[in-house]
Formats: C-alpha cells, sequence, structure tokens
C-alpha cells in the first residue's frame, strides 16, 4: 500500500512538473528529442532515488538537480562525439504545430539563445530565478553554491543579458 | 528597438511545453518502469543477510538459483527470447520468470503476473503470425495464461487486505492488457484470413478469462463498498482526482484535429496504394492484367483488414462519445457521493477510469498499428513482417521499447 501511495506522489509529481523540467532540458540541450530523452531519464532516475527510502523535501527542486547532472552527462557524452551536426542544425524547437499555433517559436528560440550566451557561472542562475521563479534558497540547494554568490550572480547575470539583448537589437 | 525585459524571456520560454502525446507517452513509460521495476528500500547489509540466509530460507535458495543461472548467462539470455514449444521455453517461464518472483512482494509479484499473462500472448502472436501454433503449444499457453492470471487475482487479494482497492486497480489493469492483447490476435487472425483452430481456441480462452476478470472485480468494488465510509470517501476523492486529469488527457487531444491524429495512417494508406499499383505494372511485365489484379495482393490484405476490422478511436466522433460517457459516469459519481452511496459513487468513478485508459491504449494501439505498416514497406514479405512488428511494438512492456517508440513519434513531429 505505501509502494502504491509512493508510486501516486511520484506520477503526480510528474503531471505538475514535467513541462517545467522539459522546458529546462530543451534550453540546455536545444534539441526537442533529447530533451524529452532527458526528462524521461530525470523522472526514473528520481523514482530509483526515492525506491531507497530516502525523502525528497522540495521536489521541484529536486528534479532541476537531477536534470542540470543529467545534461551534464549529456554534454559530456556529446563532447567525445561529434557535437558540429547539432550545432550545424540549430536549435531544434519542433513541436505540434496543432497545439501551439499560438506559439511564435523565434521568440522562445531567440530568449533560450541568449540566456545559453551567458557564461556558465551566470546561466543556470538567471534561468532558475527569473524563468522558473525558484528562490535563491532553492537555487542554493540546485546548484551547491552559497545564497550570497548567487545573489551577486543575478544581479551580474541579469545585466549581462541585457547587454546581450540590446547588442541583437542595434 | 525594444526595451529589455526579463518578463519578455519568460513569457517566450514559457511556450515551451510537451505536446499532449509527448507528455502521454513519457507518463506510459514511467508508469510502467515504476510498476515493473522491482524496486524497495534498502536495508543494512546485516540485516539483508540475515534475511536472506536465517529468516527467509526461500530467498536464500533464490538468491542460489540466480548464481546457477548466472553461470549458465548464456543459456538464460537465450531462454528469455524463447517461445512456446521450443525447448528453452520452460526453462524462460519456470526458472527465469519464477526466480524474480520469490522475492517480491504481494502487490509488486500481482502486478509482474498481470505482465507475464500479457507477455504469453504476445508470444502467442508472434507463434500465429509464424504460422506455428499447434495443440501443444496452445495447450501450454491456456495453461500459463491460466496460471498468471489465476497468480496475479490471489496475490491482489492478499494486498487488498488492507485496502479493497488494490484488487480493483490490479484486475482492471489485467482486464486492460488483456482486452488489447486478445484485439491483436484477433487482427492478426483476420489478416491471416485462415481458420486456425489453436488460435480461435486461444482467443476464446482469453474472453473466457476476461469474463471472470470481470466477475472478480465486480466483488471487489462491493468489498469497497461495505468499507468503512470515511476512509471509502477519501478513496473515492483521490479517484476523483485521477479521473479528471485523464478526461483533461481526452479533452486535449479533442483540440488536436483528426487528421492530424490520424495522418501518419494516412500517409502509409497512400504509400501501400503507391507500392499497389507499382506492383501491378511490374506484374504486367510478366504476366496477364488480369492474373495480376484477379487475385489479392497481400498489401491489400492488411490494407483492406486495416479499414474493416479496425475501428478508429483516434476520430473526433469515438473521442467525444468517449468523453461523454466517462462526463456522465462523472456526475453518476457526483450523484452517489451526495447521497453517502460512496461504494456506488468509486464503482462509478472506476469505470470512467477504465473508460479514459482503454480510450488511450486504443490511441496507443492504433499509432503503433501504423508505424508496423511503415516498417512494413521497406521489406517485400509485407505479411510477415507487418504483423510482426505489430506485435512487438504493440504488446512490449519494456521501458526502453516505450523510449523507441516515444521516438518513433517524436521523429513525426516538424523540425524548425
Amino acid at each position: 500500500m505505501e509502494d502504491t501511495l509512493q508510486q501516486q506522489k511520484f506520477l503526480e509529481a510528474y503531471d505538475t512538473f514535467h513541462n517545467d523540467i522539459f522546458r529546462f532540458c530543451l534550453v540546455k540541450v536545444r534539441n526537442r528529442d533529447v530533451a524529452l530523452d532527458v526528462t524521461q531519464d530525470t523522472f526514473t532516475k528520481t523514482w530509483e532515488y526515492l525506491t531507497t527510502g530516502k525523502q525528497v523535501d522540495n521536489m521541484r527542486a529536486f528534479l532541476y538537480q537531477v536534470a542540470r547532472n543529467n545534461i551534464i552527462d549529456w554534454s559530456r557524452k556529446k563532447k567525445s562525439e561529434s557535437l558540429e551536426s547539432l550545432l550545424e542544425a540549430g536549435i531544434e524547437f519542433g513541436s505540434d504545430e496543432a497545439m501551439h499555433k499560438s506559439i511564435d517559436t523565434f521568440d522562445a528560440k531567440h530568449a533560450a539563445q541568449l540566456i545559453d550566451e551567458l557564461p556558465d557561472t551566470y546561466r543556470d542562475i538567471i534561468y532558475f530565478r527569473f524563468i522558473e521563479d525558484l528562490s535563491i534558497q532553492e537555487i542554493s540547494n540546485i546548484t551547491g553554491e552559497k545564497e550570497n554568490t548567487i545573489s551577486v550572480r543575478i544581479h551580474r547575470g541579469l545585466k549581462l543579458l541585457e547587454e546581450k539583448f540590446n547588442h541583437t537589437q542595434s | 528597438m525594444n526595451k529589455f525585459s526579463i518578463e519578455q524571456f519568460k513569457k517566450a520560454l514559457s511556450t515551451i511545453r510537451m505536446s499532449e502525446h509527448e507528455r502521454t507517452r513519457v507518463r506510459r513509460a514511467l508508469e510502467q518502469y515504476i510498476h515493473t521495476a522491482y524496486t524497495k528500500p534498502i536495508r543494512s547489509p546485516f540485516l539483508r543477510h540475515a534475511n536472506t540466509f536465517i529468516l527467509r530460507p526461500m530467498q536464500a535458495i533464490a538468491m542460489i538459483l540466480v548464481v546457477l543461472v548466472s553461470s549458465g548467462a548464456g543459456l538464460s539470455y537465450a531462454a528469455n527470447e524463447a517461445l512456446p514449444g521450443e525447448p528453452l521455453y520452460g526453462f524462460k517461464v519456470n526458472i527465469n520468470e519464477e526466480i524474480l518472483t520469490i522475492a517480491m512482494d504481494s502487490e509488486t509479484r500481482a502486478q509482474y503476473e498481470v505482465s507475464r499473462a500479457a507477455k504469453r500472448l504476445e508470444e502467442t502472436a508472434q507463434l500465429a503470425i509464424m504460422g506455428r501454433i499447434d495443440a501443444k503449444t496452445e495447450t501450454t499457453i491456456r495453461e500459463q495464461l491460466a496460471k498468471h492470471t489465476q497468480k496475479a487475482q490471489a496475490s491482489a487479494k492478499e494486498a487488498s487486505v488492507n485496502n479493497p482497492e488494490t484488487t480493483i486497480a490490479i484486475t482492471s489493469r489485467l482486464e486492460n492488457e488483456l482486452t488489447a492483447r486478445g484485439k491483436v490476435l484477433e487482427e492478426i487472425k483476420a489478416v491471416k484470413n485462415d481458420d486456425d483452430a489453436s488460435l480461435t481456441t486461444i482467443i476464446d480462452a482469453t474472453q473466457t478469462t476476461l469474463d471472470e476478470i470481470a466477475i472478480d472485480k465486480e466483488n471487489a468494488i462491493q468489498a469497497v463498498a461495505l468499507e468503512n465510509t470515511e476512509v471509502t470517501k477519501e478513496r473515492v476523492e483521490k479517484k476523483r482526482i485521477i479521473v479528471d486529469e485523464k478526461l483533461k488527457t481526452l479533452e486535449n487531444l479533442m483540440l488536436i484535429p483528426s487528421e492530424k491524429l490520424s495522418s501518419d495512417v494516412t500517409q502509409i494508406e497512400d504509400e501501400l496504394d503507391q507500392i499497389q499499383i507499382e506492383e501491378t505494372m511490374q506484374d504486367a511485365t510478366v504476366t496477364t492484367i488480369s492474373e495480376a489484379s484477379s487475385e489479392e495482393t497481400p498489401l491489400e490484405a492488411i490494407d483492406e483488414t486495416l479499414s474493416q476490422t479496425i475501428d478508429d478511436p483516434t476520430s473526433i466522433e469515438s473521442l467525444t462519445e468517449n468523453i461523454t460517457i466517462i462526463q456522465n459516469l462523472i456526475k453518476n459519481a457526483d450523484a452517489f457521493m451526495e447521497d453517502k452511496e460512496y461504494g456506488k459513487a468509486f464503482e462509478s468513478l472506476q469505470r470512467a477510469l477504465e473508460k479514459a485508459d482503454e480510450t488511450l491504449k486504443n490511441i496507443e494501439l492504433k499509432e503503433q498499428y501504423s508505424q508496423a505498416l511503415e516498417d512494413s514497406l521497406v521489406d517485400e514479405s509485407v505479411t510477415t513482417i507487418a504483423p510482426l512488428s505489430i506485435v512487438e511494438s504493440a504488446t512490449t512492456t519494456d521501458s526502453s521499447i516505450s523510449q523507441s517508440i516515444s521516438q518513433e513519434t517524436r521523429a513525426t513531429l516538424p523540425k524548425q
């Protein structure tokens, strides 16, 4: 019975956060198929973690943390292969046209590209803070950085992003 | 020039979402994963060994068997692929699969036995396509199917001591799995268009099993009705949330134009037509045109069967009808809740849930069927390969295969 309850809670977490995790993955890996795989893998690993009897206090933050690690693993694997084909292809934000007719995917691409161009130290922090509305404490849990450091980086990162944005506009 | 605003980034990126198909596929893969993967909280090494070797001799035997089987890993691996009637099949069902059940708790075992029952029907489908079902294999399959069904029901009852809902959930899954695979068998029978008595017997046995399951489920529903009303009320409310979620999924599917939902099938059918035309033209060079057109080609047989035997569950009409049924069942449940008849409310919601699951399952099978047909186009032996692909893709329970299915679907998405 306990297992059933755990399964139910886990699936509820998927229903609630799947788009958040998918969005994070897509912005980072820039390929829809890979993002879907990484998202599924993130939830699978989270389930494996839960079944070891460990508790997760903040599921959303935990999922981001697992997703982030998965993406790092994916990047390492990718580096050993050729990145050229992926980069040449650009961002694949392909989605179900019928469901997203009103979406201007160029904007999403543009926004993701600008965030992606930020240095590593700012990229995730800016994303978590402003796109996903995570608290500084949550970001600290995910990235392992001190809260003070994160506050400073948010300020600097935002400035850098603005500069990049203005540059593209001009 | 636009002015910088972080809100503008947020708004743009918030448009990135999984499509409903992607969401459902990943969810299903996860559901399968968490139901089939046996995982329990890790205990301390000391306790684990104590349990295995002192308190639980059966587990010690299991471990010895695992070691023995591992030492013949090649044999074990080969046995996993064995079909009824083959030398290693007994090894597969009596050792490879049985070993896993020893350490399972009753609910996990029940879920596992459901998967095994479904697997037996998948094997049946493979054999049917190859024309390898005889009286002996038929008996083996029927016996195994009965064994797994009984074990699943017994384990479900065991697991439902504290929660009768467990039996309903497990018997419902068993019902869905067997119904879907039974349909595949019927489709294969129709495609083959011969009077395979053994296959018919197995299809009948599946139907009989389904009838028995229905009775079992009915009893479980009554047991829920007799339970403590407060506890039942709570469960009914939880069930209502799940049903609402499923209904939402179906309603979202309504937003996708029917042409999109069945576009793959239409495209494949067009390709089939094209191939038929080409084949007819080729035949004409070596035979007379009348000979070429008088006999039904395998492609025509499949095409015809596809259109005749499979209802289109992805059609808007079918979805609308099912959604209406589900909405009515929910309304009934609400009325029962008001009258404090929680058992009946639970039953009504359970039916709504099954209807939703059945609809989603049909859509999934239809998609996989179209994929199997597409695969068959690359091979000349269409009659053999196409149904094999149907079975492999439509009935597998392995999560890795689910991933490959997802990738197939994703490949159809537009690249921008």
